[in-house]
């Protein structure tokens, strides 16, 4: 009789091992809230279709354009914002870029720029006279990876974002040779196999990482779902907001966003993690879209969290923005505006 | 004694295959096939996919970005 209790404790336990059991922690709130007023920067030059990515670095701003028809990078100076020069031609050519898809502004001689569709990464440097960038080596990654929509490039090689679903990133040496993978896609529900490579796609993620500190800071554009992976202490820490993970349909292994559109953009400090947040339902876009309204693009709000994932602040803005860089130092957050004219907005913080 | 011993093989046996089975099934999820992998790069290069995708926007579509995707 005893041996049909151990199969049923087996059972039990083997199930309760299972991905369908894991329940991660929610915040509902943010114990401070904010009002933050932008100052607009006025340019010279109309450059962008649709800023999406900013970075600042040594007196040097640069933005990547997310449909630029023909160069997906512009520097400017700092904080004069006198333009540079353009960088990341479109293009079918060897040196041009299909699309533009994330960059990473580590240094002046170390700008790397992510193609997904050519699956290459790219590193440039500015020269000495400042108003040039030039390429200085291609890296092409390895096609196993499929395709990788984020990066960022470390000591031993690269780390980039999974599109299949198996895991959650994948790493490669330096020439871009997938070498192994880390963790799982932190989902509370069971699909089914044929879903994974939709589930990830569900799962898109914004990356940032803060590498004194070995944190990686990921955040869902679907849903509301944070991620910071601590590769110094190898903990994983999930927090999920109140509208939950991504919610989607499948069709034909591909998944079709049903919930809303959530976080644009994060970044991390030695302090704290800065997340753009959106909020806007699918169905409302539709809605609009069979109006025939333009509907603002972007999010209206930025969420302030520890280096742990608890809520410490939120702002709401008077403007709705995609992409942002933090100076905690000088307490400006500088943001892009893909509706306007004027694309570029500074915030005190 | 013999009934006993052959009820134990049996739930030794049960519980060994009932493992083997869970992580060999665990496994199979982690493989992709040729098939699925050709699949998976044609969605990304955008030469098929049942999702309809307009607008300038910044949700991956078809190999470039959309405002919004929905069912074709």
């Amino acid at each position: 009789m005893s041996y049909y209790v151990y199969i049923v404790l087996l059972i039990g336990s083997l199930v309760s091992c299972s991905e369908s059991s894991r329940h991660f922690p929610r915040y509902e709130d943010f114990p401070d809230e904010k009002a933050l007023n932008a100052q607009v920067i006025h340019l010279d030059t109309a450059l962008f279709r649709y800023p999406f990515r900013i970075a600042v670095k040594d007196g040097i701003a640069i933005i990547m354009d997310l449909h630029n028809v023909d160069y997906f990078f512009h520097a400017f100076s700092y904080p004069e914002w006198e333009y540079m020069t353009s960088f990341g031609k479109r293009g079918e050519g060897p040196e041009e870029m299909v699309s533009a898809d994330c960059f990473r502004f580590i240094s002046k001689d170390s700008i790397w720029t992510l193609d997904a569709n050519k699956m290459r990464t790219t590193r440039w440097k500015i020269e000495q006279n400042m108003n040039n960038i030039i390429p200085v080596e291609t890296i092409d990654m390895d096609k196993r990876l499929v395709r990788a929509l984020d990066f960022y490039p470390m000591e031993s090689g690269f780390l980039v974002s999974d599109y299949l679903g198996e895991y959650r990133q994948k790493w490669t040496d330096r020439e871009g040779k997938w070498i192994h993978s880390t963790n799982q896609i932190p989902t509370e529900n069971n699909y089914e196999d044929i879903a994974r490579p939709a589930l990830a796609q569900a799962w898109r993620s914004f990356f940032d990482y803060n590498p004194p500190k070995g944190i990686l800071v990921m955040a869902t554009q679907l849903g509301e779902a944070l991620e910071i992976y601590n590769f110094t202490d190898t903990t994983q820490t999930v927090r999920y907001g109140p509208n939950g993970e991504p919610q989607f349909a499948i069709s034909r292994s591909e998944g079709i966003p049903t919930g809303i559109m959530g976080f644009s953009d994060v970044h991390i400090t030695d302090h704290f993690i800065y997340a753009v947040f959106h909020g806007r339902s699918f169905k409302d876009i539709e809605q609009a879209y069979l109006r025939g309204e333009e509907m603002e693009d972007g999010g209206r709000y930025i969420y302030v969290f520890d280096l742990k994932g608890n809520p410490v602040r939120k702002y709401v803005l008077d403007h709705a923005i995609y992409g942002i860089d933090v100076d905690e130092d000088t307490g400006t957050i500088l943001a892009t505006d893909v509706n306007s004219n004027d694309p570029i907005l500074s915030f005190k913080i | 004694m013999k009934q006993i011993t052959f009820k134990k093989a049996f739930a030794i046996i049960f519980i060994c295959a009932l493992c083997a089975s869970y992580f060999l099934l665990k496994e199979g999820k982690q493989n992709f096939t040729d098939l699925t992998f050709s699949n998976i790069e044609a969605l990304a290069s955008g030469e098929s996919g049942s999702g309809a995708c307009f607008g300038a926007g910044s949700l991956s579509c078809n190999g470039g970005y959309y405002k919004y995707i929905y069912n074709r």
